[in-house]
């Protein structure tokens, strides 16, 4: 029984906490990446994280 | 002579179904908009489907006559190895289309799949001695399918740290699309190897060749399912971590004036 339980537990923890951790670190990112100049000048936000594709850099 | 024809056919149009989904997958990721975007539905997809999958393994699938109720690991850990392979091949895919159009996008993919593929396989190793201890009497055995995992383990765990020590420069993200490229072939042998270790492996057959009753399949099914959504919802998560991580460091580097 604690052998299921103990399975079960830490693939449910581990993944969840992994979830969580990508969204701290997607978050993060999102706050380093909004202080650029072009920002800053433009006095606008930076686009949405959410599913826009940046062009690959030269 | 029939039979051995029908074989054939048999293979030749799985193989063909399994080109058909890789370039269905290679196309969904070419845009890595596309898993981000999904992440709005396969988030709350994921939690469905985990909620569905546990009721059926506790309530609907019954109980193995010899091993009783520590065989309910196996619904945990058979479905953790689709989205583990799952990683490791769109590591591939990402490596080649780094390589065919020098892309920044393809490596992002390469790099968020390799991630998110060690997660599952880490959890696959921690499972596999939870199950063996009770059963084999053995945390572990070093047959050829435990160490043939644990090399393919190392093998990406070995990626990471590569990428995480050459950051950037393209000479690394060459050699490590390369490099995940030929850890691919490392898969098949993975698979493979309780049939080439027959009568000298604990571990059991795969699922595939086993004639699971009809309940029990199901349930396998529903967990395979469950967990290849999680897959791409870590995935596209982590991919949306990757773009924004690349996006700061240009908005540092306009910063600093370079």
């Amino acid at each position: 029984m604690s052998y299921v339980i103990a399975a079960y537990v830490i693939v449910l923890a581990s993944l969840a906490t992994y979830a969580w951790r990508l969204g701290a670190r997607a978050r993060e990112a999102s706050l380093h990446s909004r202080t650029g100049p072009k920002a800053r000048d433009a006095g606008t936000k930076t686009p949405s994280p959410e599913g826009d594709s940046i062009p690959p850099r030269k | 002579m029939l039979e051995g024809a029908a074989g054939t056919m048999t293979f030749a149009l799985r193989a063909l179904a399994g080109i058909a989904l890789l370039g269905a997958i290679a196309w969904y990721v070419s845009d890595e908009g596309r898993p981000v975007r999904a992440t709005r539905w396969t988030g709350p997809a994921t939690l469905v489907a985990f909620a569905l999958w546990l009721a059926m393994v506790f309530l609907y699938a019954p109980l193995e006559r010899i091993q009783g109720f520590v065989q309910k690991i196996f619904y945990v850990h058979v479905p953790l190895v689709p989205p583990a392979y799952l990683g490791f091949l769109l590591t591939a895919i990402g490596g080649i289309g780094y390589l065919r159009t020098r892309d920044e996008r393809w490596d992002r993919v390469a790099l968020a799949s390799a991630e998110v593929g060690v997660v599952f396989c880490s959890l696959i190793l921690v499972t596999g001695p939870i199950w063996a201890k009770p059963v084999w009497g053995h945390w572990w055995v070093w047959d050829l399918r435990l160490t043939s995992t644990l090399i393919l383990w190392f093998i990406y765990v070995a990626y990471l740290f590569l990428r995480a020590l050459a950051q950037g420069s393209d000479p690394a993200r060459t050699f490590a699309a390369v490099y995940g490229i030929v850890g691919t072939a490392m898969i098949p042998f993975v698979y493979l190897a309780v049939d080439i270790a027959r009568g000298s492996t604990l571990h059991p057959s795969n699922p595939a060749r086993e004639g699971l009753p009809a309940e029990m399949t199901h349930t396998l099914l529903t967990g395979m399912g469950a967990f290849l959504l999680a897959f791409w919802y870590l995935a596209g998560k982590r991919l949306q971590a990757a773009q924004l991580e690349d996006r700061a460091i240009e908005a540092q580097r306009e910063g600093s004036g370079a």
